[in-house]
């Protein structure tokens, strides 16, 4: 391995490490890279909203952004279509690993019902809730969730968790329409 | 009018012709029909519809006159619903009350179906209640199996009380099917499905009393390499041979365990090479434990009913032919089933509550039904897995309680029925129904 070889993952680490950018790529991604956000019907209003996430590699010089644990560094744009505005309060997009023992916030949904942020995990979930006011220090949702999407990488998992009652893929309960 | 029943006398040979009979059977219908459910000595007493269709899982209910309560699954295993379980008084059968929902936190995020079985217990002069989980990857709590609610409160809901949750992060998937068995040696164990080749157990005792750490007490293993496991079990006192005897249905048929020792089961009986089954289901003995019913969760499948005795006397150790069977409408299938002997009372999924007798095990004879799920088969999800799931008898009255997984709680009484006792019938006194109260049949050393 040359010097500048060795050297390449810390410039790129380097380079990433920098504040996450505000303007997104407006082109779609492909379908892997759109989660599909499903209304929990838990809020008044929401039943016929359709909302996407959709996944991009951040923007870097070398082609693919990674964070300093060697994950990749994504970029999320959440977005809906016929969501109503809530009577009360207002929608926040968060991100939790599936665990949910990490949270990130990405924000409230705009006036379009969108809203972007970077997260750094392969397997994610993206809540949308909602707050009755949004703050920048929260790190937790604490209102009712009103959408969910599951990374598609959420998908793959391993068959020692296939059981009894199990026949149809395991995504299908609860999740997807 | 009023047509032939095809299953009240399905003996064996009856039943193979069934199947090879082709138009002409299909064209028979069954009695019951959306504006005629019952049969005439069934009365509906009480019904509380839970919520969305396929969100009702397995049910139980408390034996004792002074705690009437049952406790309901809630799964989703179609597309909305809640995962927890359902506290329902049923002080007063004809009006069921729905008093406490345990849910799983951020339930809206956990992956698959939620609660699938749950189970009461006695231990200490505190009663308990344990709700098997299912949650998959993708979401939290893969590894969560069971979680154990202290409700010796009831009915006051405000007393309900998490004190535990047994986890298994080497199999994760949860656990499926659950028994509770009051064994010889005074303790109470948990008999649980995993994604592992044996059925786990735990001692409740221990879990409540704060030692989870030891409350583990090994694996009633299925024989076969690269089994799946079991689905169901059952466990119970076996007098003529002075037994605490498992049994399990699962990969290759069904077996039979004694589980004097938990630690060290010991096999006594297979049941495999059955014609039609690879995978076996429910399974539940006579109160003697002579004859067994046993189920597969296919379409056509009956319970098949076998006769142990050859087995049982040591003339061999494998049962392969089963004696008679039954089935409700041939078309559908029939899930879940208490033995109050000679009754046999069954969650037939499509079918509603079916009774059927077998005080002549050759010919089991259909004696009520009431058809709790009046509607088509699934079909985003396995045709067969709607209707009536669970069944639960109280002994003390003979109240028949059944969870449907569409149209929530029943509760019913059958004619003539008013309780059981097996000794009334010239049997032991044994079914699902444990005796809390009763002392140890034999000691048992300190550390166990």
């Amino acid at each position: 391995m040359t010097f500048a070889a060795a050297l390449l993952p810390v410039v790129v680490l380097t380079l990433t490490a920098t504040p996450a950018p505000t303007a997104f790529p407006t082109c779609a991604p492909p379908e892997y890279y759109a989660i599909e956000l499903v209304t929990t019907r838990n809020i008044p209003g929401t039943g016929y909203s359709r909302g996407t996430a959709d996944v991009t590699f951040r923007p870097a010089p070398f082609g693919i952004s990674i964070a300093p644990d060697g994950s990749y560094s994504y970029n999320v744009r959440i977005r809906f279509d016929n969501l109503r505005t809530p009577r009360t309060g207002q929608y926040v997009a968060w991100l939790t690993t599936t665990e949910l023992d990490e949270v990130v916030p990405v924000g409230p949904l705009d006036d379009e019902g969108a809203a972007s942020g970077p997260v750094e995990w392969n397997k994610f979930i993206v809540v949308v809730s909602l707050e009755d006011s949004w703050s920048p220090d929260a790190t937790r949702w604490s209102g009712p969730i009103a959408f969910r999407g599951m990374s598609r990488s959420g998908n793959m998992h391993t068959m020692i968790g296939h059981g009894p009652l199990q026949d149809e893929q395991c995504a299908a309960y609860g999740y997807d329409d | 009018m009023m047509t032939t029943i095809l299953a009240p006398r399905a003996s064996t040979a009856a039943l193979a012709g069934l199947f090879l009979l082709p138009a002409t059977v299909a064209a028979q219908d069954v009695p019951w029909t959306p504006a005629d459910p019952g049969s005439d000595n069934i009365e509906v007493l009480g019904h509380l519809p839970l919520g969305p269709r396929l969100s009702v899982a397995d049910m139980d209910v408390e034996q004792e006159m002074d705690r009437p309560y049952a406790y309901v699954a809630r799964m989703v295993y179609g597309f909305d619903g809640p995962k927890g379980t359902d506290i329902i008084s049923i002080a007063d059968p004809e009006n069921p009350e729905l008093l406490y929902e345990w849910r799983i936190e951020d339930q809206d995020l956990h992956q698959r179906t939620g609660g699938m079985d749950v189970k009461h217990f006695k231990w200490d002069g505190r009663y308990y209640l344990v709700q098997s989980l299912q949650f998959g990857q993708g979401g939290p709590d893969t590894d969560l199996g069971a979680v154990i609610l202290d409700v010796t409160g009831l009915p006051d809901p405000s007393t309900v009380e998490e004190v535990a949750r047994i986890r298994e992060p080497d199999m994760p998937g949860g656990f499926h099917n659950i028994f509770i068995y009051k064994h010889s040696n005074g303790r109470v164990y948990l008999f649980t499905t995993a994604n592992a080749p044996g059925a786990l157990v735990y001692d409740l005792g221990m879990i409540v009393d704060g030692n989870m750490d030891d409350a583990y007490m090994g694996m009633v293993p299925i024989p076969g390499e690269g089994s799946r496991g079991y689905h169901d079990f059952y466990v119970g006192y076996h007098p003529d041979t002075d037994e605490d005897r498992f049994y399990g249905g699962g990969t290759g048929g069904y077996y039979i365990y004694d589980v004097s020792d938990v630690a060290e089961a010991e096999l006594r009986v297979t049941l495999t090479n059955v014609s039609g089954v690879s995978y076996g289901h429910t399974f539940t003995p006579s109160p003697d434990g002579r004859y067994v019913i046993a189920e597969t969760e296919y379409q056509y499948a009956p319970l098949r009913i076998f006769d142990l005795q050859p087995a049982l006397e040591g003339e061999v150790t494998n049962i392969r032919s089963p004696i008679s069977a039954f089935t409700a409408d041939w078309r559908n299938l029939v899930h879940n089933h208490e033995v109050r002997w000679p009754y046999v009372f069954v969650s037939g999924y499509l079918d509603g509550l079916q009774i059927f007798n077998l005080q002549d095990p050759e010919n089991p004879l259909t004696v009520g039904y009431y058809d709790t799920y009046i509607g088509p088969p699934n079909t985003e999800r396995s045709a067969m897995f709607n209707g009536a799931f669970g069944v639960d008898v109280r002994n003390e009255d003979g109240l028949i309680v059944i969870s449907d997984m569409s149209t929530g709680l029943w509760t019913f009484r059958m004619d003539g029925f008013q309780g059981w006792n097996g000794e009334q019938w010239g049997y032991p006194n044994i079914s699902s129904a444990q005796d809390w109260d009763a002392p140890a049949r034999r000691p048992i050393s300190e550390d166990r």
